[in-house]
């Protein structure tokens, strides 16, 4: 289908004997902002560790513009234009800004437009631009968390996943990191697939979303679906 | 006062080398997390490189300091990612695997060049071999002297290195965090190949300074394979600046103790300097919590 942009197919994933992931299927249309959503432990975060290369599936198949990408190398899915926001920031704590954000570009493209989309994100985070000499390690979480989704937009994604990106943060630093994304999602048709704990912020801003449960998808819908789902409400919205 | 000060100076020489093989041991660590039993061993080959180089075309031991490094490199990055990566892979839970690897091909190398140089000691000899400097009643021979020198310069050339070129940049992101350098993009592997031939290259230049004043045979990595360590816990495992510095308090910590309590107690004193410290190091650490 045409307007699968991003389409994961038949996904197992094995950590040695262990198989956590179960036949995974999902996809984003071009622009569409995804949550996918579990409990710890459900298996959210290797869902997007395997749809980014960091770790390697089992079988199945990974389709980004129809084209299969599932056997690549991290390196090979962010010249695709798929990018991760890893969990817990993975910052280069002992780099200063500017050089975490320059590692960021690694594309020949990324690379030759690197000055433009530094300044870009200097507006969206004029913070960053104060601090850009200072060490990584030492900036606030929330500011950590702003270089991270930043160095993530420097490899000029045209998926990008954030796996997890308000854990320990405060309330209103997450909501300016989400808004910010959300109107990089309308203007640019940045497709973004969210994976959180905080079900309720995440359906908030998600078009659709996927609940996982011991390494299977058990259910899917638009947000509002979801939102009004008995048995999410139950389970993760605490109504 | 001027034996002291004779044995400082000697002891800054000496330390040096101990640097620079330091230096060469904890870039390995810092990247990829693993404790290259074969440092010595890669020193010893640099000797040998080095010393080829000198008896087949003549070349100055220290005029053969740039082919050295790139021999050694290319040597360093081969064995990387044909060897040592395959056994890095499974090694997540498990790092007796790389471990029990290098430990095999320093016996290896040593074996190797045993078979094709037997087990005589060979020189080369370097125009300023014989030459010494006088500094007042301080004698230093020029080749240590030109060889501190080498490790001043290298120092440098690592930190400007490290500091402003891409690949530079890449190895001290890697090393900080290796799922945040794949995030961003960096070809990993071929950083580990690039910071293992790079740690290649460096034991090989210690070890063409080392051409220049002193003799290889097959064994002689081993003497240095284990100061290299001293040196690297002494810095902080990882830490270059601490390696250079480490090389240096070990050096003089040999001279000064051959002065003080004898030639032939001059390792006890080493060994119980640094066997205090380590234990001063983990006080501090335990109290800080």
């Amino acid at each position: 289908m045409a307007d699968k942009y991003f389409e994961v197919n038949n996904l197992n994933v094995k950590y040695g004997d262990i198989q956590v992931l179960w036949d995974i299927n999902f996809y984003a249309k071009k622009g569409e902002i995804i949550a996918i959503v579990g409990s710890n432990g459900a298996g959210k975060s290797t869902t997007v560790k395997t749809c980014a290369g960091l770790v390697r599936a089992e079988s199945g198949s990974i389709k980004m513009e129809g084209r299969e990408i599932a056997k690549g190398t991290c390196r090979q899915f962010i010249d695709q234009g798929v990018i991760l926001i890893p969990e817990g920031r993975q910052l280069f704590a002992g780099m200063t800004v500017y050089e975490n954000l320059e590692m960021g570009a690694s594309s020949p493209e990324a690379k030759k437009k690197k000055k433009d989309t530094m300044e870009q994100i200097f507006t969206w985070f004029p913070k960053l631009k104060e601090r850009k000499n200072q060490l990584a390690g030492t900036l606030s979480g929330g500011e950590q968390q702003m270089v991270a989704f930043s160095r993530g937009m420097m490899g000029l994604p045209r998926l990008l996943m954030m796996d997890e990106p308000s854990l320990g943060l405060a309330p209103n630093i997450v909501d300016n990191i989400f808004s910010i994304a959300k109107g990089i999602a309308k203007e640019s048709g940045l497709t973004i697939i969210l994976v959180e704990q905080d079900v309720r912020k995440a359906l908030k801003i998600a078009n659709r979303g996927y609940v996982v449960e011991n390494g299977q998808i058990t259910l899917e819908g638009t947000a509002e679906q979801l939102m009004n789902d008995p048995e999410v409400k139950k389970a993760y919205l605490g109504v | 006062m001027d034996t002291f000060l004779q044995a400082i100076t000697n002891g800054l020489m000496v330390g040096g080398i101990y640097a620079l093989i330091g230096m060469s041991l904890t870039i390995i660590f810092g990247v990829m997390k693993i404790i290259n039993f074969c440092q010595g061993e890669l020193l010893m080959v640099g000797m040998y490189v080095s010393f080829v180089l000198y008896d087949q075309f003549g070349l100055d031991p220290f005029l053969a300091i740039p082919l050295v490094a790139i021999i050694m490199f290319a040597i360093g990055a081969l064995l990387q990612s044909t060897i040592i990566n395959r056994a890095m892979k499974n090694t997540e839970s498990d790092d007796t695997n790389v471990l029990f690897l290098t430990v095999g091909l320093g016996i290896l190398f040593t074996n190797l060049c045993l078979m094709f140089f037997k087990s005589d000691y060979r020189t080369a000899v370097s125009a300023v071999s014989q030459k010494n400097v006088e500094l007042g009643n301080i004698t230093v021979s020029m080749p240590k002297l030109i060889s501190f020198l080498i490790l001043i310069i290298m120092s440098v050339l690592l930190f400007l290195f490290l500091k402003h070129t891409t690949l530079g940049k890449q190895i001290r992101a890697t090393s900080q965090n290796k799922t945040g350098a794949q995030v961003s993009g960096i070809k990993t592997k071929m950083v580990y190949a690039s910071t293992y031939g790079l740690g290649a290259a460096l034991a090989g230049i210690t070890g063409a300074c080392l051409m220049s004043y002193y003799y290889v045979f097959p064994t002689v990595g081993a003497v240095y394979g284990t100061r290299s360590f001293i040196v690297v816990t002494l810095g902080g495992l990882g830490s270059i600046p601490g390696a250079f510095i480490g090389g240096l308090v070990l050096g003089l910590l040999e001279t000064i103790g051959s002065v003080v309590v004898g030639a032939s107690f001059k390792d006890t004193v080493v060994f119980l300097v640094f066997i205090l410290i380590l234990v001063t190091k983990q006080l501090v650490k335990s109290k800080r919590g």
